[in-house]
């Protein structure tokens, strides 16, 4: 098989766990269950569903618009699951994310059901840390 | 980490210049790590981008900027090490900040009306800016 032609550029190991993960060039998280090839679903300005083309069930979701967000509705609402210093947010649980990219759009069952398979299959427990000095340009830590 | 450069229309002025891209460390090494078919298909990624069929403007409602970039590479992976045709009902998408730092890319539903805009394209981006005529 053809080498990768990026294969030189990675020095980190393969994960055996399949976490979410913060991209900051795209403000965005980003989480797949499955190593399958995936199509979008996009759900609204902030969730997309990933689909496996082989199984056809979703398989993870993206949520766009992290830093904009945190700084348009603040975390205050959601009362749990996220840190701040200096209404800086450092920390933020991925329930909390999902219920306030929920709470800001319509309540429509497709948005329903769309973010309910979201939370269906996100990790239990699992909190994403910022650097908080990054956040309108954001890093995971 | 050094980033992979990679030059591109330049969606300023898509007809007559070339501009480099960045498909940023960060990101290799994302998708390497959580998602392997992801890092396999960094080669759709490079065709669409040195092949691209249509660029689309204000991709993004909560940050301002990015681009678009569409086309159909012939195949792709679909599990480890797996290959299959790239399906006909899909176009693959990739998507870059103002910066022209690839942040995403992933396959789309096609649009009805277009075999290389993704669906609802109207409604999602602020403008189709280029289209390929070959």
């Amino acid at each position: 098989m053809e080498e990768h032609f990026l294969k030189d550029l990675v020095s980190v190991p393969r994960d055996s766990e399949h976490k979410p993960w913060w991209n900051p060039d795209g403000d965005c998280i980003i989480y797949q269950t499955t190593d399958e090839a995936t199509v979008a679903e996009r759900i609204d300005d902030i969730l997309t569903i990933y689909v496996s083309v082989i199984s056809e069930k979703p398989i993870g979701f993206q949520i766009k618009g992290i830093a904009a967000m945190s700084h348009k509705f603040g975390w205050a609402g959601a009362e749990v699951g996220f840190k701040e210093r200096d209404k800086e947010l450092l920390e933020v649980s991925l329930t909390t994310l999902l219920l306030s990219a929920y709470e800001s759009g319509p309540k429509t069952i497709g948005r329903r059901k769309a973010y309910a398979q979201a939370f269906d299959f996100s990790p239990r427990q699992t909190s994403l840390q910022f650097n908080a000095s990054r956040l309108s340009g954001v890093a995971l830590c | 980490m050094p980033h992979y450069n990679i030059e591109i229309r330049n969606p300023s002025d898509p007809a007559n210049s070339k501009v480099t891209a960045i498909i940023p460390s960060g990101l290799i090494e994302a998708y390497y790590k959580y998602d392997i078919v992801r890092f396999q298909n960094f080669w759709a990624v490079k065709h669409v981008l040195e092949n691209t069929k249509r660029i689309f403007a204000g991709v993004r409602r909560f940050n301002d900027g990015g681009w678009c970039f569409t086309g159909r590479p012939d195949m792709w992976y679909i599990r480890e090490n797996v290959r299959a045709p790239f399906p006909k009902d899909l176009v693959f998408a990739v998507y870059l900040n103002p910066r022209l730092y690839v942040y995403e890319a992933r396959a789309e539903h096609v649009a009805s009306d277009d075999e290389f805009s993704p669906c609802e394209w109207e409604d999602r981006y602020s403008a189709l800016i280029w289209k390929s005529i070959s």
